[in-house]
């Protein structure tokens, strides 16, 4: 049987009279990668400071690998949201900076710093300042400062903020490669694409967990639909009218250009759409549908998306 | 010692690698130094001249250090806080108070260059130390004393101000206004009585008078007596023991 690498059980953190954390229960065995997703406000940040141990829980229980969080802390590498490498400081002395903190000597400190910056690809420009890096760059670094031998608990806060989507697959593949089996990921975000790299999802609203699986089990089971988007010359509410009689039952969403819902069954629904908004003299510019996502589940739930309710 | 000196490395590196650090710590106090013996000490009578010259290098040395820990160790602090340092380190098992003493470290190191910069331009522009090498040595602890209790302040300034802008004005306006109400940037005997007595008791002014008193035999009044000296100690100690405390509080606890 795999150890528990986190067990959280009724955790509750209030702040200015309101729960961040409402008597949250999680359990994250040890190799998973576990992606905790919702939106800003949902308590997801909060959830991961605690288990990092730079908060502390209200009431209820934190345990890491079965000990507190602040005895766990040579086990946990933690990348918060914000760049935080010193930006005056080469790649490389902010990497022997940290080997440093983490308490190895000078000698092993030479020679785990240029294995790191060669795992994380950055060997080329170790002795570059921070400040000269690109966004995916300074990811990557602050990557090398969670690979050191024993840590077993990975925090990734909203890691792809501010990435372009190459710089973001990237990172991940990275991830991937590096991290050894019996690694536990924890990842926090807002981006159903990044969630859907995890093996379990926890969608997280309010303080509460509020549906958990695999990114495919969820979207089964809480029947998440296609989603259908067009793009008309003129947007009014004539048009308005003759779009939202093809949806089934959620709301008409507004879109720069034109309107979204969702559909069980965009194949059928797609040509009727055209022939009756153009039947009425409107030219459709675009129309298109995706499959479901971690976004529209979480949509489904909450009848909320995951954007406008960090808004 | 490795997480000490790490911190060390860091920081003493940020000093010297930071313009606007190097500027404040370093040329300002030389840019005073100057007008202080080409404009200020002109109508000075010539067999006070030398004197003069010593006792401005000294308090420009002062001034030195005031800024250098109220003010770059603030921006230290609050730059690490804001780009999200320490929420990083407090997830490492790292113990706050090593990270502290590195922090002061640096600036003490940082203090030392700007102190043999600004007596190395006063010895040129003509000040003299006749001081035996004890009375150097005494000063030199002075000049520690000083540090750790200009960081003390810095340390409360850079954990409890959360604006990295404010807490750096905050530093300069506080350096610069004790500055000159205490006496460093002005002659002691010309402040009046209230500000001569806060002179004696704020403890970079006090030290500054000591020094000046240790190394050119005269000032207006005698610092030396047991009683100042064991004052000067225990209020650098407080203020630095105060920084220490109120820095593990703010940025290493656990919110």
């Amino acid at each position: 049987m795999t150890e528990k690498a986190i067990e959280v059980k009724g955790l509750v953190k209030i702040y200015n009279n309101r729960a961040v954390l409402d008597s949250l229960d999680l359990s994250v065995e040890e190799g998973e990668f576990y992606s905790l997703m919702g939106p800003n406000g949902s308590g997801k940040t909060t959830l991961a400071a605690i288990i990092a141990s730079i908060r502390q829980a209200g009431s209820g229980t934190v345990k890491i690998f079965g000990v507190d969080p602040q005895r766990a802390k040579n086990l946990i590498g933690y990348i918060p949201q914000e760049n935080f490498s010193d930006p005056m400081l080469t790649g490389r002395e902010n990497i022997r900076y940290f080997t440093r903190m983490l308490g190895y000597s000078n000698k092993q400190t030479f020679s785990m710093v240029d294995e790191l910056m060669e795992k994380v690809g950055l060997s080329q420009e170790a002795d570059k300042r921070v400040s000269k890096y690109s966004g995916g760059m300074k990811k990557k670094l602050e990557l090398a400062t969670i690979l050191y031998p024993g840590i077993r608990l990975l925090i990734l806060d909203e890691p792809t903020t501010g990435l372009d989507p190459v710089a973001r697959r990237d990172f991940f593949g990275l991830i991937n490669e590096l991290k050894d089996s019996a690694t536990t990921i924890l990842l926090i975000t807002h981006l159903g694409s990044d969630a859907e790299l995890a093996t379990r999802v926890g969608l997280i609203n309010n303080g509460k967990i509020i549906a958990e699986g695999s990114p495919r089990q969820l979207k089964r089971e809480h029947g998440a639909k296609s989603t259908i988007e067009v793009e008309i010359s003129v947007k009014n509410d004539r048009v308005r009218e003759i779009i939202d009689g093809f949806n089934s039952g959620d709301r008409l969403l507004d879109t720069e250009k034109g309107y979204k819902f969702y559909s069980d069954d965009p194949a059928e629904v797609l040509p009727r759409i055209m022939r009756a908004v153009e039947k009425k003299g409107y030219e459709v510019t675009h129309i298109g549908s995706t499959t479901p996502s971690l976004e529209d589940v979480f949509y489904k739930l909450t009848g909320k998306q995951v954007r406008e309710a960090s808004a | 010692m490795n997480q000490i000196s790490a911190t060390f490395i860091k920081g003493l590196k940020n000093n010297i690698t930071n313009k606007i650090a190097l500027f404040w710590v370093i040329a300002w106090p030389l840019l005073w130094l100057f007008l202080g013996v080409f404009v200020f000490l002109r109508q000075v009578p010539d067999q006070y001249m030398q004197q003069a010259k010593t006792q401005v290098t000294i308090s420009m040395v002062s001034f030195a250090i005031i800024i250098a820990g109220m003010s770059s160790l603030t921006a230290n602090i609050g730059e690490d806080r804001q780009r999200g340092m320490f929420l990083k380190l407090k997830t490492m098992p790292i113990q706050p108070w090593k990270d502290s003493v590195g922090r002061i470290l640096a600036i003490l190191v940082f203090c030392f260059i700007a102190i043999a910069v600004i007596i190395a331009i006063g010895l040129i522009l003509g000040a003299r130390f006749d001081a035996a090498f004890s009375d150097i040595l005494k000063s030199l602890g002075f000049f520690i004393l000083s540090i750790l209790s200009a960081s003390g302040v810095g340390l409360i300034l850079g954990s409890v101000i959360r604006n990295l802008q404010g807490a750096i004005m905050t530093g300069v306006g506080i350096a610069v206004v004790t500055s000159v109400l205490s006496g460093i940037t002005f002659e002691y005997s010309v402040l009046p009585s209230v500000l001569q007595y806060f002179s004696r008791l704020w403890p970079i002014s006090a030290i500054n008078n000591t020094i000046i008193y240790i190394l050119t035999g005269n000032f207006a009044y005698d610092p030396l007596t047991a009683s100042n000296i064991l004052y000067i100690v225990l209020i650098s100690l407080v203020f630095f023991a105060a920084g220490i405390v109120v820095y593990t509080r703010y940025c290493w606890r656990a919110e």
